[in-house]
């Protein structure tokens, strides 16, 4: 969560005057990633101001003029608001004055000439909306600028506070923090305990019965229903993004952004005292959100013998909230242990500004001082009469860490003192006690030593720590092959173009391009197209060629190479794959012939691929997959095992796809074989013969199997046979092989080359 | 007699001055002319039956005449030659025009940007190792040293697999993971590849490239830790940099940091890092008294955007044509 505070809060704690800018820079080089954002800009020149007098409009009802006082002037001002008769102390806007949506000018309003105008808060821009013209209710000096009395920044400082600092998610903690890293002094908290001097400490509010929580502290009293949160208030809680409420939750909420501390305030007429505080599964609370939440026995409830109150730390309960009738109050100011908050907010999904704080850690040294700065403000603001109190303290005992210089030196590879350490550390509040360290109660993110080092570093400074060249020793390694980049360089020479897939594509196509396993889905995907895991990785391809062809590119070849994702009876398995995608025009332009993709062209590419891999040898036989074409679509072999397939995708689901022809590979990249050691022979000294032999081939006998009988018939000297080209005459199919030969040991006759192709031709029979 | 070299003569001439003009064609002529069959030879062998004095004298008048004959056929041959390769650079293309072309395709940006940084690792003497996808929950935070439901739990938008209990993996930490528990220290590894983060818009795609370096072993130190990051970093994105190191948290590392450089006129957030967290080390049975670790993690992607300028992170998930051809 970010935190937007004011700087000049932030300054009222810290015994230093420092710029803006300074307190940004420090906060980024210690660990608090923190910007400037803009707020809204007051006009100075608009103040607060007396109504003096008020008269009726001499020529309209419903307007009144009234006479102003802002301390060296009088104003006349022409004022629509009704409200106005009652107004006292106002907010003035001289002509000059700019707001947020008009700069004010000398009008004459029937007759009567207007030096201002008297304000609303929309119209200042510190509400979205609001009704009339602003009434002070709290003190005010006439005459001050509003900007002032507000103490209002027109900028704000924005802080991402990581989830450890839960001690920093207030302007007490920021300060302090500053003020330790920067050596400068610190204010105290707000000291209001001496109000308790004359009041009665009960036991008769609450019963506590859970080790999870540290303290819990209450107050009853009673205020003047009537009362408004002071302006001041309303503003620094809306640049905290907080808004208005009751002003006693206000108030607290106020507490809660200056110091951290999480209050609540219970109507207490809906209470049946003392509560109880502890740990109970299956009871109904309606919570202030309006929802209904079923407790669990890990949730810290406040409740009574007849109602849950509250769900601690997390809600409160929504009939004993504040009303605005209400003038019994019972304060709640307590510190839960944050493990026990986050395992609630964890299962239940709900979550606040005070459960926030919570589950990172509230300090225990604050409940008690805060409730009596609450106390405090409530008289001032609300005319509270207090009644009693009660403490509760349960505190875990403080943390000790040893320090361990030599330790610390070793991690950072620094050469700290003692001196420097215990410098360091106390200025953060640590205590020495007898050579340990103890750590202040606010600090629930240091437990151990590496956490002191941490510390330390930061105070230090990062950047004032040298580098330090690493060594080691050499070794000379194996040369890998890697298969991936081997395939990647071979097909980006064939002219295909390599993408980079998401991993998950679209329910639908994990069925239209299926795959014999469980299919992956996603709890929460971004986007339906997104709910799977790939199990093939043509699904990715089409979709890629899907989005380019929708970009009028109708003519692609491209590849990628990566994992699909299959649920098997043995788990999850990630295998790796290559697989290529061509479509539209193969080859075009000055001199080439205008080609279509085929499988052909699929096919040599990917025997290239193989090839390049150092792979040859790959066994095609017809493919029975329903996504690809039935008569134009191969499975590859290599050493009799399976690793993939090759062809033209199935015409109806191109058709599905939008697409034109596609021709697809799709190889595993694990079950590829090991790249065979290489056997280098000698080229021959004597002349290669060769021979073309014409055909009548059967028409559904793979010419593949004809050629593997000629070669594996042991015919001397034979080179090689390949096919040659392949006519369609009158429904029969003429093949032409071309067969070689050649001997290392001499120049052969014409009569052993007849005698040999004689045999062939005995095959081919 | 002369008339025989005038003959010749003629014949030549007539060859040069048709359309094909080879050395095929001088043979035929020299066969002609100097040939078994031919008028010469015939004379030469008539010479046996003239008075010897005449013999003589006709015999070096016919040698005379082949002499002559010999010569105008090796200059038709020379002509002959003249002739072949003139036709032959006769022949002539437009150069500027481009034909039988072929497109040479292209690796993606981020490949290439994967396959630099690996070799810069490598050449240092890290070894790379890799992992799954799809992971629980000990291996991607438990182990990591985010507890069981820590709000630290809540800084990953996490992907889950639904109707079970596995994720996919936030950081390729969780391969740290798995290396640790299968291998001892020393260790240098770098473990590149995809992660998953629940969030998509112009700076946050759900699924990007990660890779994170990690050193185990005895006084391993956050000073060398600063030394190898920031070398790497300069080394990938070729020159020197400006830099900066802000205390951070990642549940994982203690000390934490994130590296802050300077590209173009601001500060540029581009890796976290820190000294590995004694918990880490201790949940996969590794001493922390004896070893100590460090390790870093950037964003491939980042970098790569960086090195080529490149704005939006969709532009390298959306796979244009357009786009990959220029690579």
């Amino acid at each position: 969560m970010a935190l937007r505070l004011s700087p000049r809060w932030i300054r009222e704690y810290l015994q230093a005057d420092l710029t803006t800018a300074a307190l940004l820079e420090q906060l980024n080089a210690t660990g608090f990633e923190s910007e400037l954002v803009d707020d809204l800009v007051i006009d100075p020149s608009i103040v607060i101001g007396k109504v003096v007098a008020v008269e009726k409009h001499p020529n309209a009802d419903k307007l009144n003029v009234c006479q102003v006082h802002t301390g060296e002037k009088t104003l006349t001002i022409v004022c629509g608001c009704p409200s106005v008769t009652d107004a006292e102390y106002v907010i003035v806007a001289p002509i000059g004055a700019k707001l947020p949506h008009l700069t004010l000018k000398a009008v004459e309003i029937r007759g009567v000439a207007s030096e201002g105008m008297l304000c609303s808060l929309q119209e200042i821009g510190l509400l979205e909306a609001s009704n009339g013209i602003f009434h002070f209710s709290e003190s005010v000096d006439v005459g001050m600028p509003l900007v002032e009395h507000l103490k209002h920044d027109s900028q704000l400082i924005e802080i991402d506070i990581t989830p450890n600092r839960g001690d920093c998610l207030s302007v007490y903690g920021i300060a302090r923090d500053l003020a330790a890293t920067l050596n400068v002094g610190l204010e105290s908290y707000p000291d209001h305990h001496g109000l308790s001097d004359s009041l009665e400490r009960t036991d008769k509010l609450f019963d506590v019965n859970s080790d999870a929580v540290y303290t819990y502290n209450a107050m009853i009293l009673s205020i003047d229903a009537q009362s408004k949160t002071p302006l001041m208030m309303v503003n620094r809680l809306r640049q905290a993004g907080m808004g208005c409420n009751h002003v006693v939750v206000d108030i607290l909420n106020y507490i809660m952004l200056e110091l951290g501390q999480p209050m609540h305030g219970f109507d207490q007429t809906s209470l049946n005292l003392p509560l109880i505080v502890d740990t109970k599964e299956k009871q109904s609370c309606l919570l202030l959100d309006d929802s209904v939440y079923e407790t669990r026995g890990h949730d810290i409830l406040v409740r009574d013998q007849s109602a849950t109150h509250a769900l601690a730390g997390v809600m409160g309960g929504f009939d004993s909230r504040m009303r605005p009738e209400s003038t019994e109050v019972q304060l709640e100011s307590a510190v839960f242990a944050p493990h026990a908050i986050a395992k609630t907010l964890r299962k239940s999904k709900l979550g606040s500004e005070a459960s926030y704080r919570y589950e990172r850690g509230v300090s225990s040294d604050l409940s008690e001082m805060a409730m009596f700065y609450a106390a405090d403000l409530l008289m001032k603001h609300t005319g509270a009469v207090l009644k009693a109190y009660q403490l509760y303290n349960n505190v875990p005992e403080h943390k000790r860490i040893k320090p361990d210089t030599a330790r610390i030196n070793q991690c950072l590879g620094t050469s700290l003192t003692n001196e420097q350490v215990e410098h360091y550390l106390t200025r953060l509040g640590f205590e020495n006690d007898g050579g340990d360290m103890i750590v202040p109660p606010y600090r629930y993110d240091v437990s151990i030593l590496v956490d002191l080092i941490e510390e330390v570093a930061r105070l230090y400074g990062y950047d004032q720590i040298d580098l330090e060249p690493m060594t080691g020793s050499l070794m000379p390694r194996q040369r890998e092959a890697d298969g991936q980049d081997a395939c990647k360089t071979a097909l980006m020479l064939m002219g295909y173009n390599e993408v980079v897939q998401f991993s998950f594509v679209s329910k639908a196509s994990t069925v239209s391009i299926s795959e014999d396993c469980k299919v992956i889905e996603l709890e929460n995907p971004i986007h339906s197209e997104y709910g799977c895991m790939r199990t093939n990785m043509i699904q990715s391809l089409l979709m890629a060629a899907q989005y380019n062809q929708q970009r009028q590119i109708n003519s692609l070849k491209i590849f990628e190479t990566g994992k699909v994702f299959r649920g098997t009876k043995d788990g999850i398995i990630e295998p790796s794959y290559v697989a290529g995608l061509c479509m539209g025009t193969y080859s075009s332009g000055f001199l080439n012939a205008d080609e279509s993709c085929d499988y052909y062209h699929i096919q040599s590419d990917m025997l290239t691929m193989l090839k390049h891999l150092g792979l040859s040898g790959a066994v095609l036989k017809r493919c029975g997959r329903s996504d690809m074409h039935p008569a134009q679509a191969a499975d590859v072999y290599m050493n009799d095992a399976y690793i993939g397939y090759v062809g033209k995708l199935h015409p109806a689901l191109c058709e599905a796809y939008g697409l034109e022809d596609v021709c697809v590979f799709n190889l595993c990249m694990d079950a590829l074989p090991q790249k065979p050691e290489l056997e280098v022979g000698m080229p021959s000294k004597y002349p290669c013969i060769s021979r073309d032999i014409t055909y009548d081939h059967k028409k559904d006998q793979p010419i593949a199997e004809v050629l593997d009988a000629i070669v594996s018939a042991d015919i001397e000297h034979l080179k090689h046979a390949a096919l040659q080209t392949i006519y369609e005459l009158d429904g029969k199919l003429n093949v032409t092989l071309s067969i070689v030969f050649q001997s290392d040991e001499k120049t052969l006759a014409d009569k052993q080359i007849d005698k040999a192709m004689d045999r062939i031709r005995n095959i081919l029979k | 007699m002369e008339s025989l070299v005038q003959h010749c003569q003629e014949a030549l001439d007539e060859l040069q001055g048709g359309k094909s003009f080879t050395r095929h064609d001088v043979d035929q002529v020299k066969s002609k002319f100097l040939g078994k069959k031919s008028e010469l030879m015939q004379m030469y062998q008539s010479l046996g039956q003239l008075d010897p004095s005449e013999k003589k004298e006709q015999g070096q008048k016919l040698n005379q005449i082949r002499q002559t004959l010999n010569q105008l056929i090796q200059e038709g041959y020379i002509a002959a030659d003249q002739r072949v390769l003139e036709d032959k650079l006769s022949q002539s293309v437009d150069v500027s025009a481009l034909g039988r072309t072929k497109k040479v395709g292209s690796i993606h940006p981020l490949s290439i940007a994967y396959q630099e940084m690996k070799d810069i690792l490598t050449s240092c003497g890290f070894e790379i190792a890799s992992g799954p996808h799809i992971e629980d929950d000990y291996h991607n935070f438990t182990a990591l040293n985010f507890p069981e439901d820590h709000p630290a739990r809540t800084m990953h938008d996490t992907f889950y697999v639904k109707d079970s209990e596995h994720l996919l993996r936030t950081h390729t930490s969780t391969v740290q993971i798995h290396v640790l528990n299968q291998q001892e220290p020393p260790i240098r590894i770098a473990t590149p590849g995809r992660v998953y983060r629940c969030d998509h818009d112009p700076t946050h795609s759900p699924m990007f490239n990660q890779i994170e370096c990690l050193v185990v072993e005895e006084n391993c130190n956050f000073s060398q830790l600063k030394w190898l990051l920031i070398r790497f970093c300069e080394a990938y994105l070729g020159k020197k940099l400006d830099y900066r190191f802000r205390p951070s948290f990642f549940p994982f590392t203690e000390p934490s940091a994130e590296l802050d450089i300077v590209w173009g006129d601001k500060w540029l957030e581009l890796a976290g890092c820190g000294m590995v967290h004694p918990n880490v080390l201790i949940e996969a049975g590794i001493d922390p008294n004896k070893y100590s670790g460090f390790a870093f993690g950037i964003g491939i992607d980042r970098l790569a955007m960086m090195k080529y300028g490149i704005n939006d992170l969709r532009v390298l998930y959306e796979n244009h044509i357009e786009f990959l051809e220029q690579f």
